[in-house]
């Protein structure tokens, strides 16, 4: 179709009738708008950040004379680090200045140009760059005047440390008279090394002829190069947990010998951290690495885990899957021990909880009270966790053919050898309950390690029936998992008491102190539990507390025995006697009046059998009849208001549990 | 894409105070154009409906060169980057249920002349829905809507109302119900506010219900279309009273989430710009028309000859809105802020509401229907509510009713606006008023344009685009001397 049959078709010559602008929300949205938006143009750009967001603006100025690529960051100078474009420091190699020159290392030690108002753009004053860094380097090239020319002097030491020679000097006032591009001066004959350049020319005009950003000089990716080193000098500066928890500030040197170490220390290999420098911030910023450093030679902060310090390519320690895993007669016997382990720590816990001043719900005020309340609860929370442990112990127990138990060991774990002991939560026992619960990936130490190598053998066996074996390795990592949760736990109480002293949390007449020396270390352990004097309500309330305690377990024995899906529901239920004994013991602890937690004399630790719905129907009402009987001779023996209304509600409990217990059982069996 | 598809049935030129726009199909896109490219457009389409025209696509057809240059030009502009249609031609599935309608009453207090439901009793006997029912819709609406999401349960009649006990109760049970299942509901109830009582009032006000009241202007004009049915119990023997009385419960006892009027248009109203403002001074929200088209009294529903004069007097109330709304001054007439928002969003539809879709009406035994005008319609039954939706049904009616696939909608440059028309009218009595709706469009889009260029801030944030409290455009004595 020729231009004149369009015209008669009536269709618009001119490409500017063809002009379509979308107008409403799918119209904008369908329409892509070609090259970058103008967001992304230097000039509406946001400066007041620096290096900038759309690129790092002291990319620009790099090229600031033509042909040549300073680099600036250093502090010992502006660099000359390479001669391009080759179109434009076409005329310094002329001048013989050659890429071996370069290699060497060329500074710029003065600079002839206008950078300030009223400067005679004839003969601008020289500025000597002695003792001043790369950057205020790239300020004065930054200040330069558009469209005016430029002289510099370089030479081969750092411009910071040099004061320009006056010959250098002279001659680039003489080329600046001249006009002339330059002149270099050697040693020797003039083919020794280079002793200084003189080098003059217009300065860079940085867009070209298009009025973009010259892409003869910049290569891509040159504007934007740097642009991530506010993330490197934010993580050398954010300190003292300023920075996300990632960044430690102190670590452990790998081979513990030094436990306070700065991370950013510049000797890597190991340079503990000296008195001197520890109170002062500017000598400690010396002994670390420097932003330059941080932007390029980052990778000398070593990996940390768990606070300390690693080899560079960090290797997890072995796994416990190096020992030949262990026989499932070994798992029963182990998780038969672990089980009554579960029970002591859990009673453990429970008894330290009920020694602290505070109460259930959080205190409406008070700064430190709230924290002694955080700090009790996250107690209380681990003994129900143990309790659960102490459940799921047993579980597996069955799972693998095993026999339950409601034991309680008297001595804890295979490293520790530590006796059962009630005593009030001391920070010394807080301590010790950190410790043992801190997480291992070792057999041989802490309480998850007896798990970990549990979890080997199931895994390893292949004599079990597969639902037996899956169902037993969940609940072996669910206790592993829960149990490191217990170490951040006790680790969170152990911050939220740390400003405060032992007396502002502890109950003053819970127990008493003994001198004898504890098996948690220190002199004297508050809170251990005193028995009342017998025949008083004190002691009917003690003996109230022992005898739900005793319940509770023996109920626990013909719940632990039923595997079916009613039989969680059982245990649930007798698990909810516990909140009863809860109620009792807060209100003992709120007269001073600790719990014995004592077994039962004659108590088995293994329950009688209990596996058929008539035995397990049989083995509930016989606790019961036995608990009544025992509630009603501590009430005949101290009739006060207390101990009756104590007993009547744990009747009550009693009741409900049991006959919701007893149609569990009958409900399974059908 | 435009292809070589017909212009005629992707574009159309709209010419407005800020100058020439093109609206394209296909997304609804509305596009600023230099005068030249429009009047180009508007010869080729003008060219395609000539008799020599190729535009139908025919195989032997030779495409002219004119249209085959613009077509170029305008495909090059206008087609996505990635060629893709907003909408093409496949039906939609089923959604899950957003929206279910209970005709708890199938029975009305009035005897209006025009009511498509013939009094509420869709040409059956009168009959009220039982909470069974009214329950069995609301779980069955619960249980075939998005986990999560928000439903509607809306009471509809004849008059809901005549049903109250019914309506409390359901409201209450679909409380429960929805939050238990964790959907987030609300409500809607058509009326003709002549029942409402205060507990009515507290009801609307704490239960999120918006509230759409059937009223035709002034008095006299009202209580021609619409008087009460002879038994229609003790009061004012006017509706405009007792509908009058009604609004002041409302106002008096506790205010609907919103509260908007349904003024219904004979070939008999006259000019509406004075009806609208008379409505709205009765303190609604907002206020909108609907033509009637199906009618057991013929001489009240409109015919192709009278929509012109319904196009003229429906722009007379446009230009009166689009007057305020330049001047930053509410006129909340539905018909017109609707279009606008629709046009603004670029809204694209293959299909006229959500019936059948997203959408269902119970009749008072529990079937399912398209719409609450389609009640017990068998062309329109989609399942009940005990044994659930019929999703085969409802998948079928949504491949049937697809626009592209309707005649002559597929070569309409309005179709994704309109949709094709009211399946009740359309079923009824065919599409008559499609000049009308592509007359009403044109307005809306010529308005738009204008609007968008003198006040964008309006589209930005209708709410806060009006100054000062929340208040009807007219002035108190406008009301009291019109009423």
């Amino acid at each position: 179709m020729t231009d004149s049959e369009q015209r008669a078709l009536g269709i618009p010559e001119n490409p500017e009738d063809w002009k379509i602008f979308p107008r409403n929300l799918t119209a904008r949205a369908a329409y892509i708008v070609p090259g970058n938006p103008p967001t992304t143009r230097p000039e509406t750009g946001v400066d007041n950040s620096f290096p900038g967001l759309e690129f790092d603006v002291r990319n620009l100025a790099k090229f600031f004379f033509p042909g040549t690529y300073f680099e600036v960051y250093s502090d010992s100078g502006a660099r000359l680090r390479a001669l391009r474009p080759e179109s434009q420091a076409a005329r310094w190699r002329a001048l013989g200045l050659t890429d071996a020159d370069v290699e060497r290392g060329l500074y710029i030690w003065a600079m002839k140009g206008v950078t300030a108002p009223g400067q005679d753009p004839d003969d601008p004053p020289a500025i000597d760059f002695h003792d001043t860094t790369g950057l205020q380097v790239w300020a004065k090239a930054v200040a330069l005047y558009p469209d005016t020319r430029v002289g510099l002097v370089i030479g081969p030491a750092p411009g910071a440390a040099t004061t320009p020679p006056e010959d250098a000097m002279a001659c680039l006032d003489a080329v600046w008279k001249q006009g002339g591009d330059g002149e270099i001066a050697r040693d020797g004959d003039g083919d020794g090394a280079l002793r200084w350049a003189v080098l003059a020319g217009p300065r860079a005009r940085y867009l070209n002829e298009q009025g973009v950003i010259d892409p003869d000089v910049y290569q891509p990716g040159e504007l934007i190069q740097t642009l991530c080193t506010p993330w490197m000098y934010d993580f050398r500066d954010c300190q003292c947990f300023y920075w996300a928890s990632n960044k430690p500030d102190v670590v452990t040197s790998e081979d513990g010998k030094y436990e306070y170490l700065n991370f950013q220390r510049k000797n890597w290999l190991v340079e503990p951290q000296t008195t001197d420098v520890a109170g002062d911030y500017s000598a400690r910023r010396l002994r670390e690495i420097d932003y330059a450093e941080m932007m390029v030679d980052w990778q000398q902060l070593r990996p940390v885990s768990n606070g300390r310090e690693r080899g560079q390519d960090y290797v997890p320690p072995p796994g416990p899957t190096d020992v030949t895993p262990g026989t499932l007669d070994w798992v029963r016997t182990e998780l038969e021990y672990l089980a009554t382990v579960e029970h002591a720590l859990a009673v453990q816990y429970l008894y330290a909880y009920y020694s602290v001043a505070t109460t259930r719900d959080r205190p409406s005020d008070g700064f430190n009270a709230a924290r002694i309340w955080q700090a009790a609860t996250e107690v209380f929370h681990i003994a129900i966790s143990e309790m659960r442990h102490f459940r799921w112990a047993n579980e597996v127990l069955v799972l693998l053919g095993g026999e339950p138990t409601i034991g309680r060991a008297s001595m804890l774990g295979r490293r520790f050898r530590v006796p059962f002991s009630l005593q009030g939560l001391s920070s010394a026992q807080l301590q010790w309950f950190v410790d043992v619960e801190r997480p291992s990936r070792s057999t041989a130490e802490g309480l998850d390690g007896m798990y970990t190598g549990i979890l080997d053998a199931l895994r390893a066996d292949e004599t079990l029936d597969a639902d037996d074996r899956r169902r037993s390795v969940e609940i072996v990592k669910l206790i592993i998992d829960e149990g490191e949760s217990h170490y951040e736990r006790f680790s969170t109480a152990q911050r939220m008491l740390a400003g405060l002293s032992q007396g502002a949390w502890l109950r003053s007449d819970y127990g008493r102190t003994t001198a004898i020396r504890g098996v948690t270390g220190g002199d004297s352990v508050p809170g251990v539990p005193v028995a009342e004097r017998a025949g008083t309500d004190r002691a009917a309330m003690q003996a109230l507390a022992d005898e739900q305690y005793r319940t509770i377990l023996e109920l626990l024995g013909v719940a632990f025995q039923d595997t079916s899906a009613e039989g969680g529901e059982a245990l649930r239920q007798a698990i909810s006697l516990m909140w009863s004994l809860d109620d009792t013991v807060r209100r003992l602890a709120d007269r001073g009046i600790t719990p014995l937690f004592a077994l039962p004399e004659g108590l088995a630790t293994t329950p009688p059998p209990a596996r058929t719905q008539a035995d397990r129907a049989q083995a509930l009402a016989r606790i019961r009849a036995e608990a009544e009987e025992r509630l009603d001779a501590i009430e005949q023996a101290a009739p006060a208001p207390m101990v009756t209304t104590l007993a009547s509600a744990f009747r009550a409990d009693l009741e409900r549990v049991v006959r919701a217990m007893a149609q569990d059982a009958l409900s399974s069996s059908v | 894409m435009i292809g070589d598809r017909p212009l005629g049935a992707e574009l159309r030129v709209v010419r407005s105070a800020a100058g020439a726009h093109l609206f394209a199909a296909d997304g609804s896109r509305l596009f600023d154009v230099p005068e030249p490219l429009a009047d180009a457009v508007e010869a080729a389409v003008a060219a395609e409906g000539a008799p020599d025209g190729s535009a139908d696509g025919g195989a032997d057809a030779v495409p002219r060169p004119d249209t085959d240059a613009l077509r170029r030009v305008v495909a090059a502009a206008l087609d996505t980057p990635t060629g893709r249609r907003f909408v093409d031609d496949r039906p939609i599935a089923p959604p899950p249920l957003a929206a279910i309608s209970l005709n708890v009453a199938q029975a009305c207090n009035m005897a209006c002349g025009y009511c498509y439901a013939d009094e509420g009793r869709f040409g059956g006997n009168a009959r009220l829905m039982g909470l069974d029912v009214a329950k069995a819709s609301i779980d069955r609406l619960i249980a075939e809507s998005e986990p999560g999401g928000r439903i509607t349960v809306g009471f509809m009649g004849g008059e809901p109302l005549v049903n109250r006990p019914l309506v409390h109760a359901a409201t209450a049970y679909a409380r429960e119900a929805a939050a238990k299942a964790g959907r987030r509901v609300r409500f809607s109830l058509t009326t003709n506010a002549t029942l409402i009582e205060p507990d009515d009032a507290r009801l609307f006000a704490e239960n999120d219900f918006a509230v759409s009241v059937s009223v035709d202007g002034p008095r006299a004009l009202n209580d021609r279309l619409r008087p009460m049915r002879s038994d229609a119990g003790p009061g004012p023997a006017s509706s405009y009273d007792r509908m009058v009385r009604g609004i002041e419960v409302l106002n008096r006892h506790g205010r609907p989430a919103h509260l908007s009027a349904r003024i219904t248009v004979t070939p008999r109203t006259g000019r509406l710009l004075p009806v609208l403002e008379h409505v709205l001074g009765l303190g609604f929200d907002d206020a909108g028309f609907a033509a009637v088209l199906v009618s057991p009294d013929p001489s009240l529903a409109f015919g192709p000859a009278e929509f012109d004069t319904f196009l003229g007097h429906m722009a007379e109330c446009g230009e009166a809105a689009k007057a305020a709304l330049m001047a930053g001054r509410r006129f909340p007439f539905t018909n017109f802020e609707t279009a606008l928002h629709e046009i603004h969003r670029g809204s694209h539809r293959p299909y006229p509401c959500g019936a059948g879709a997203g959408y269902l009406s119970a009749n008072a035994e529990g079937g399912l229907y398209a719409c609450h005008r389609l009640v017990d319609d068998p062309g329109y039954a989609f399942g009940d509510v005990h044994e659930g939706s019929d999703v085969a049904a409802r998948a079928d009616h949504l491949a049937a009713a697809h626009v592209d696939r309707q005649e002559p909608c597929r070569s309409c440059w309005a179709r994704y606006l309109c949709g094709g028309g009211c399946y009740h009218e359309v079923s009824r009595r065919g599409r008559l008023g499609c000049d009308y709706i592509r007359g009403w469009l044109a307005f809306c889009l010529s308005a738009y344009a204008e609007l968008s260029q003198a006040r964008p801030d309006y589209f930005v944030d209708p709410a806060r685009y009006f100054d000062g409290p929340r208040e009807s455009a007219l002035s108190a004595t406008t009301v009291a001397t019109a009423v």
